[in-house]
């Protein structure tokens, strides 16, 4: 089963992506605190979903560091936010892909099987 | 005062003429009565006779010096209360206010220039404006300002100059200025009226940035109350509960309308802060409108939106920005042609340009509307329009992004008959290699 770390500082939009992930058939982690780093270790995500704003931590640093470390570098990240200037945002983080809020579900597990079988 | 000098001289001047004459009249031979005439010097009679005409004379100077001194008064009075008119302008207004020469030496200023900018008019009066504190109005802009524009145009209105004054530090100011020809020789003056916008500009910067909070964290509850909902959705579907599907469906659309109102306060102080962003790419325009058609009739029975679309090169622009007037446009036709069944979208192109339509046969606008409907807020009144729900945002928005792409955006219309909302862009051939299509 694939493993997807999703980061977000709102517990309810935490609580539906799992939901929706899950009933998609993956195996889903939460994380609200932005402190991404403590997953990855073995063994690793295959995808990770990263909220770009996070209470004091900004995704787009999270998504460098981890596309900068060799051992994260391939694991694939779509950045998810609100902002509809997410297209520059998710080219200037290194992000994979992007996924705007409010979005919906087919587009979601979409991009998400999409970058997941790209592996 | 002059008048009053005249006014003592001529009298004592008359007293002494008269003085002289009653003298004459008691002298025998008059020597000046006798110098004027030239016969008779020895009759007494004619003597007395134009001694009286002289009095006469006298006293009709008198009375015309009189009326021309009262009239003197008059207008003396009339200057002062024009010249007090203008001070108690000065003085009221509550904004900064310079008189300069035509050199930029300071005549006047009114109180609310000296307590604004922190001056005293000993140090402000019959100095050169550069030169005022510390030449802290030796402003480049401000000098352009009044030595090339002004000259030649007269009248400036809401010039905008930033400055950072020593004593008040940084300051945003509205300027307006106008050259006034005085007197015969029409020496000109100069007006400069001083506006300090800085509250207010930084008012707006707070309540630009209040909006642009408020709808990230408005669009927060609304993803999951989304995303719940799309969950119960799916769940009714794998249990074939159609109707409980189709009410989830309806609440998601109606979440996409939140979510839609949302994005349009956004859009509207990003493009009064000129932070809107572009992200152009070239794209295959009929694609996009065929894609929004298909999306919009699935939300309406009652309009069929038909297409009349010629082929198209590709169209350098913001995909989504552009999409977002056509959907615009279309919305608008459904909405204001609740009576109608049919909505046209086409597009053409000719060589330079390519064109979008979108016809209604629903209200139309009346003239007076048509300009105006592409203005901020603006909604149009009248009882029949008076239900129609919308912020008076969306064709703003609409006209501001069209703007951005160099096009051109109209509406032609009649009332009770229908409109047609019309956007043009300027093609241009595209050259795949330097540009590069972003998708990500």
């Amino acid at each position: 089963m694939k493993k997807i770390l999703v980061a977000d500082d709102n517990p309810a939009i935490l609580d539906a992506i799992k939901i929706m992930l899950e009933d998609a058939g993956y195996e889903v982690e939460t994380t609200e605190d932005g402190a991404v780093a403590q997953y990855m270790k073995k063994p690793l995500p295959d995808l990770l979903l990263l909220d770009v704003w996070m209470s004091g931590i900004d995704g787009r640093d999270v998504c460098r560091h981890l596309k900068n470390a060799a051992a994260t570098k391939n694991i694939p990240i779509i950045l998810i936010s609100a902002t509809k200037d997410l297209v520059r945002i998710a080219k200037d983080a290194g992000a994979d892909d992007f996924i705007t809020k409010p979005f919906q579900l087919d587009h979601l597990l979409a991009v998400v099987a999409e970058q997941i079988h790209k592996r | 005062m002059k008048t009053k000098r005249y006014n003592k001289s001529l009298t004592s001047a008359t007293r002494v003429l008269r003085q002289t004459i009653d003298d004459q009249a008691h002298t025998d031979p008059p020597a000046l009565i006798s110098q004027a005439s030239n016969s008779d010097e020895s009759s007494p009679t004619l003597r007395q006779d134009k001694i009286i005409k002289l009095k006469e004379a006298v006293t009709l100077t008198q009375e015309y010096t009189n009326e021309i001194i009262s009239e003197l008064n008059a207008t003396n009075e009339e200057v002062t209360i024009t010249r007090d008119y203008a001070d108690a302008i000065i003085r009221t207004v509550r904004g900064p206010l310079l008189v300069l020469n035509k050199d930029l030496r300071i005549i006047s200023a009114n109180e609310a220039f000296y307590s604004a900018f922190k001056v005293a008019p000993t140090d402000t009066e019959n100095r050169l404006l550069y030169d005022l504190g510390n030449r802290q109005w030796n402003i480049p802009k401000l000098r352009v300002l009044l030595e090339e524009i002004l000259p030649e145009k007269n009248t400036i209105e809401d010039f905008v100059v930033e400055h950072d004054f020593k004593d008040i530090g940084q300051k945003t100011m509205l300027l307006n200025a106008r050259t006034l020809r005085q007197g015969p020789d029409k020496t000109s003056l100069i007006l400069l009226a001083i506006e300090d916008i800085t509250e207010r500009k930084h008012l707006e910067q707070q309540k630009d940035e209040f909006i642009s909070i408020a709808s990230h964290e408005l669009k927060t509850p609304i993803t999951s109350v989304k995303a719940y909902a799309q969950i119960l959705g799916q769940r009714f579907r794998k249990i074939d509960d159609l109707k409980s599907t189709e009410l989830v469906e309806k609440m998601d659309l109606q979440l996409d309308k939140l979510t839609n109102l949302i994005g349009d306060l956004l859009d509207v102080t990003k493009i009064e802060a000129g932070r809107i962003q572009f992200h152009e790419t070239y794209f295959d325009f009929n694609e996009l409108v065929v894609a929004i058609v298909e999306d919009i009739q699935r939300t309406t029975q009652k309009h069929n939106i038909s297409k009349e679309l010629q082929p198209l090169i590709k169209v350098y622009g913001d995909r989504d920005r552009l999409g977002q007037v056509i959907t615009n446009f279309i919305t608008n036709a459904i909405k204001y042609s609740p009576q109608a069944d049919k909505i046209i979208v086409s597009t053409s192109t000719d060589k330079d340009k390519l064109t979008l339509s979108v016809q209604d046969f629903g209200l139309g606008l009346a003239k007076g509307d048509q300009s105006k409907v592409f203005e901020r807020f603006y909604r149009v009144s009248g009882s029949d329009q008076n239900t129609y729900p919308g912020l008076g945002l969306g064709l703003y928005i609409s006209s501001e992004i069209i703007k951005r792409h160099r096009g051109r955006i109209w509406v032609e219309s009649k009332k009770n008959i229908g409109s047609t909302f019309c956007f043009s862009l300027p093609l241009v051939k595209h050259k795949q290699k330097t540009k590069k299509v972003h998708e990500v």
